[in-house]
């Protein structure tokens, strides 16, 4: 992997997929079980920054930290910590340069975390419905064990599915 | 929008400034070694996800590169780094979601016309890190004031 300080210049049209309208900019997915532990991580477009299995069990393990760090450094807190979701309140969004993050934690601390170029549309049905995937590929998947790394052959496809569904159509109005 | 408080840190860490805002109910009557606990904690936290962010966004070259704001269900922070090190965080509710870029350009502003003038060209100025500089005995802090309380997402 080339060192941060060699940037490739790409031209908008490059950096910027668009089809049928909408820019696409999903990066990355990543799973975090509830002590900390990366449980999955995979590239969700070609713009994904290419990261080595340390530096994601790394990025796991310190994100699962900052997480909880941010809700007691703030000066409000919600009622009990908790979030309407019933679950730990912790960082939601996060805003950079030529990044954004969001992330679902689950009532049993599972954190979800979505990375996507700014201007990315539907950030948050995507990370609702790889919740649901989750629910329906791995969790109802019997040989699969709790808090261990996700090696679901139809979670990855759904997954796989699920962006190109939104890619070509958004998500369904209902 | 209400902003609740705002740091200035240094390249260390060291907190150079620090003010707590719209304490309607000042229920929580943190001391002063509560406070600068926490204040490890923002600054130990910003530092950590301009980390990992730089590591996770693609390999674009980004114009305005750098942690801009981190927002949980209770409220949002909002940073600004200079070149140099120096941390400007801001603490806002989440009432008005969409207004990053507003309050992005205002930390500039506090930082280029006001630290800059008041701070950095007070004759009382130590750039190093082991002098003590104390912010409380230049103009910076009223002038603060004022600009905060005139910007609209102030409350």
């Amino acid at each position: 992997r080339p060192p941060l300080s060699i940037f490739l210049l790409l031209p908008p049209c490059l950096g910027n997929r668009e089809h049928n309208n909408r820019i696409m900019g999903f990066l990355s997915l990543f799973i975090v079980n509830k002590s900390g532990g990366l449980i999955h991580h995979r590239p969700l477009g070609p713009n994904a920054p290419q990261i080595g299995t340390n530096e994601w069990l790394t990025i796991g393990s310190t994100f699962h930290s900052l997480h909880a760090i941010a809700a007691e450094a703030s000066p409000l807190r919600l009622p009990g910590n908790k979030n309407p979701y019933g679950a730990d309140d912790g960082i939601e969004e996060i805003h950079a340069g030529g990044l954004v993050l969001q992330c679902f934690q689950t009532r049993t601390g599972v954190k979800f975390v979505v990375t996507a170029e700014p201007g990315t549309p539907d950030m948050e049905y995507v990370l609702k419905e790889i919740y649901v995937l989750y629910t329906d590929c791995a969790l109802k998947d019997p040989f699969y064990e709790l808090e261990m790394p996700i090696r679901c052959e139809l979670f990855t496809q759904a997954v796989d599915n699920l962006i190109e569904r939104v890619e070509k159509n958004g998500p369904p109005r209902r | 929008m209400a902003v609740h408080s705002f740091h200035v840190f240094d390249r260390k860490g060291k907190t150079l400034f620090t003010k707590r805002y719209a304490l309607k109910d000042s229920s929580s009557e943190q001391d002063n070694e509560q406070l600068s606990e926490q204040r490890k904690l923002v600054f130990g936290m910003l530092f950590s996800l301009r980390q990992i962010v730089s590591t996770l966004a693609p390999d674009t070259e980004i114009k305005d590169a750098g942690l801009h704001s981190v927002r949980t269900g209770a409220g949002t922070v909002h940073n600004y780094e200079t070149l140099s090190g120096l941390r400007f965080a801001l603490y806002t509710d989440n009432a008005k979601q969409g207004s990053g870029h507003a309050i992005r350009s205002s930390l500039k502003h506090i930082y280029t016309k006001l630290w800059v003038e008041c701070v950095i060209r007070s004759p009382l100025y130590t750039a190093s890190s082991n002098g003590v500089m104390n912010v409380s005995s230049t103009n910076f802090e009223p002038q603060l004031d004022a600009y905060l309380r005139s910007m609209p997402w102030f409350k």
